[in-house]
């Protein structure tokens, strides 16, 4: 039998702060904390960013986005009461999503501002990083599923456990602001002079954001044995491609239900469970007019009551880390059971027919959860997260 | 993940850690279809004629793809937009489709894409951040914009043959190949595809690489395997390269007494069959020291079962190198094992027979790749084909 996967530790490096509360109370409150980028001498200085202060966990030996991932790790794995704990190095695995991984280094070599040593020229190295930092040697894997990569390291660290690979795996995205990135989106004209407006009839590109976020994902049984008392579970992913195109979304979203429907299959869950999704929600035209449509197919006739919440208002879009924010706030909605606010919602586009969460955090209506995330080649992922089931859970606890 | 998904899954999770033994459990994956673009050769017949897995040249910089003629696997027109990463993508698919044989019609929902790459946009956003630093965001090329994103190559693979089961982009140094094989073959066992293009491409990579690879690097290259069920390829009567039945992912940790431990028991527990053979692909330079313990430490380990190693030393291919030497060493065991002993293209085997497809470890070997950063895959595959 396959075992129940479970979320028992979170930690985020974010806009919004660096640690659980701060996150969480900014998402309720529809925080919205853009603010112009301070990258002097270059062209997107003064771009609309959803900047992360500084550089936590960073030396200056490691990029941004490893350090925010070092930083967010740690406090996942405190989170899960296993910080200094003796569980075997081999038995942890490490699953990280980014999109361009450490571009600053390579940015500042380009720009004149240093020299690399080492392995610094290589941007995808986080997951190397982390293994050293947090000492372990357990599987350890990069994905780069662009802006899905982060729900995609959710549903791929969770196979770590199912496949038997390891009994704990710290699963999550990281990503910092990269100035080619940047600079591809404000060419393409994608980005929103204002601030970033999921599913408003105003909205008029995304707006970039970076940041850490990271789960710690065991077996149900083996958070019994540690007597933890997991945020949520992980029920289910469905994977899916487009084909369609390189940049844009198929209109159709023919694979964006399937993704929603494989999530809810894999995860042996009814549709009617459905009560909250998390949805991709970047701003885009694109993507959020046919969000509407696939996430309005998905709920079917729960569609008027299900709430729909879109974190890039309060977050940006973090790229790679985007899925892993969703996921860390989907627990987090989960144990609360409310949903946060879309903060930057002003005037909701009239075809949109979603219940999105306005103003106030809203009640989730069942115990499932639907995290979407899509990217650039039509890359989709849902990731059902529910209510976690056994011994020590909040489900046994009702009983 | 819940147990009850009946999502045309293979279920056997009777693996222990490490996700699949060698001897011992159902295959993951069988490898049907091979796809070589790369200075080693294009083509399979090119491959096994290859005199060193990662080609072999002396000197240094970076050697140019100047054997591969786009027009010739592509047709004349539809690529000349496309980086040259992705037309050797896209031949590398055409030539695996090709080698798998005639496959049956399959939903586009039933095959997906799993690729490991280091390089494959680098050169791309350097010129777009140069261009950025030159003349601001007015001097960076549109149409060179969306292929910023490392995933953007795979993803026209998907594109370009209709492949919508999935498509997944990994990119741990060295290492994402093997990585993208054993996700693949999981991904089949989970049922989330029946056939999948999994391997390894790769463009210019900065010159740095130099420092773990070896003096000379290419400036691009792919090889993609064509994987299918085990059902599948017995179905259709395949000609089956070899059989995935497990694999290991570790980090070797810098300290030599814990990276040695690591690495026996990643090779532990890939069943407790030993294989015939351990190939090895390690880096150089500055990764050097590392390498060199961990084979000393594979060899003390293969001696003690009997096993024999062989080691590729460098990384010209990058991520790509690991899944050539693999794809070389299937193609030359299929053209030399004699009649009988492989599934013949046409020779039909029962269907949804679960046998083990070989007798225990007799032609079994273990490919594994060591990355600067200490990651070590480890895959385990079976020969012999059907045999039994």
């Amino acid at each position: 039998m396959t075992p129940q996967i479970v979320i028992t530790g979170l930690g985020v490096v974010s806009p919004l702060g660096h640690d659980l509360d701060s996150y969480w109370n900014g998402l309720l409150r529809g925080e919205v904390p853009v603010r112009p980028l301070d990258y002097p001498g270059t062209a997107v200085d003064g771009s609309l960013t959803y900047v992360v202060d500084g550089a936590p966990g960073s030396d200056g030996e490691i990029g941004r986005a490893s350090g925010f991932a070092v930083e967010a790790a740690r406090a996942a794995l405190a989170d899960a009461g296993l910080a200094g704990e003796g569980a075997e190095p081999e038995t942890v695995g490490l699953c990280v999503g980014t999109g361009n991984g450490d571009s600053d280094l390579q940015e500042a070599e380009r720009d004149g501002r240093r020299k690399l040593t080492g392995l610094q020229w290589f941007p995808y190295g986080t997951s190397g990083v982390l293994a050293r930092e947090l000492g372990l040697s357990g599987p350890a894997t990069t994905v780069s599923t662009a802006c899905a990569a982060g729900a995609y390291a959710v549903a791929l660290g969770a196979e770590m456990i199912t496949d038997g690979e390891a009994d704990v795996v710290l699963v999550g995205g990281t990503e910092a602001v990269s100035r080619p990135a940047m600079g591809a989106f404000l060419r393409l004209g994608a980005a929103d002079p204002v601030h970033c407006r999921p599913f408003d009839s105003d909205r008029a590109g995304t707006v970039y954001g970076e940041g850490a976020a990271f789960l710690v994902l065991e077996s149900a049984e083996h958070a019994a044995a540690r007597g933890r008392t997991p945020y949520a579970a992980v029920l289910g992913a469905g994977w899916s491609c487009d084909a369609f195109h390189v940049t844009a979304p198929d209109p159709e979203g023919v694979q964006a239900v399937r993704a929603a429907h494989e999530a809810l299959t894999r995860g042996g869950v009814a549709k009617d469970s459905v009560g909250a999704v998390i949805s991709h929600g970047t701003g885009t035209p694109a993507n959020d007019s046919t969000e509407s449509r696939t996430t309005a197919t998905v709920l079917g006739g729960m569609v008027a009551s299900v709430p729909v919440a879109a974190v890039k208002s309060a977050l940006g879009h973090s790229g790679g880390a985007a899925g892993a924010f969703s996921c860390v706030t989907a627990a987090l909605a989960s144990r609360h059971g409310v949903l946060p606010p879309v903060g930057t919602l002003d005037r909701v586009d009239p075809e949109c027919s979603l219940r999105l969460v306005r103003d106030v955090p809203e009640s989730t209506r069942g115990t499932t959860l639907l995290v979407n995330a899509y990217a650039f080649g039509g890359n989709n992922i849902t990731v059902a997260i529910g209510a976690a089931q056994g011994p020590g859970t909040a489900a046994e606890v009702r009983a | 993940m819940n147990a009850n998904t009946d999502v045309n899954a293979n279920t056997d999770m009777s693996a222990g850690r490490g996700g699949g033994s060698g001897a011992d459990a159902a295959p993951l994956a069988a490898i049907t279809g091979i796809g070589p673009v790369s200075r080693v050769g294009i083509g399979v017949a090119q491959l096994a004629e290859a005199s060193l897995p990662c080609g072999g040249d002396t000197g240094s910089g970076i050697r140019e793809l100047d054997n591969f003629d786009p027009a010739e696997h592509l047709g004349k027109r539809g690529w000349k937009f496309l980086p040259p990463v992705t037309r050797a993508a896209l031949a590398a698919v055409r030539l695996a489709l090709a080698d798998a044989g005639e496959l049956p019609e399959r939903s586009p929902e039933r095959t997906g894409v799993v690729i490991g790459t280091n390089f494959a946009v680098s050169e791309i956003v350097d010129r777009i951040d140069r261009a950025l630093l030159e003349n601001g965001i007015p001097g960076i090329s549109a149409v060179e914009c969306p292929n910023f994103s490392v995933n953007v190559p795979a993803s026209q693979v998907s594109i370009a043959h209709r492949m919508k089961a999935f498509n997944v982009t990994l990119s741990n140094l060295l290492t994402a190949g093997y990585e993208a094989l054993l996700v693949g073959g999981r991904s089949l066992r989970a049922g989330r595809a029946d056939a999948v293009l999994a391997g390894a491409i790769e463009g210019r990579p900065p010159a740095a690489l130099h420092t773990v690879a070896g003096t000379s690097v290419d400036a691009a290259g792919a090889c993609l395997l064509h994987l299918e069920t085990p059902q599948a390829a017995r179905e259709r009567g395949a000609r089956v390269y070899g059989w995935l039945t497990g694999g290991a992912r570790r980090v070797l940790a810098s300290d030599a007494g814990l990276a040695r431990g690591t690495l026996v028991s990643a090779l532990d527990s890939l069943g407790d069959v030993p294989p015939a053979s351990v190939h090895l692909c390690l880096p150089v330079g500055e990764a050097e020291v590392a390498a060199l313990r961990a084979e000393e430490d594979a060899r003390r380990w293969a001696d003690g079962c009997g096993a024999g190693v062989t080691v590729t030393r460098g990384a010209p291919q990058a991520t790509a190198t690991s899944v050539l030497a693999l794809a070389r060493h299937l193609v030359r065991e299929s053209s030399a094992a004699p009649a009988g002993t492989a599934v013949a293209a046409g020779t039909a085997v029962a269907a949804g027979t679960a046998a083990v497809p070989h007798g225990p470890g007799e032609d079994d070997a273990v490919f594994g790749v060591l990355g600067p950063q200490g990651h070590l895959v480890l895959l385990r595959v079976a020969t012999d084909g059907g045999a039994a």
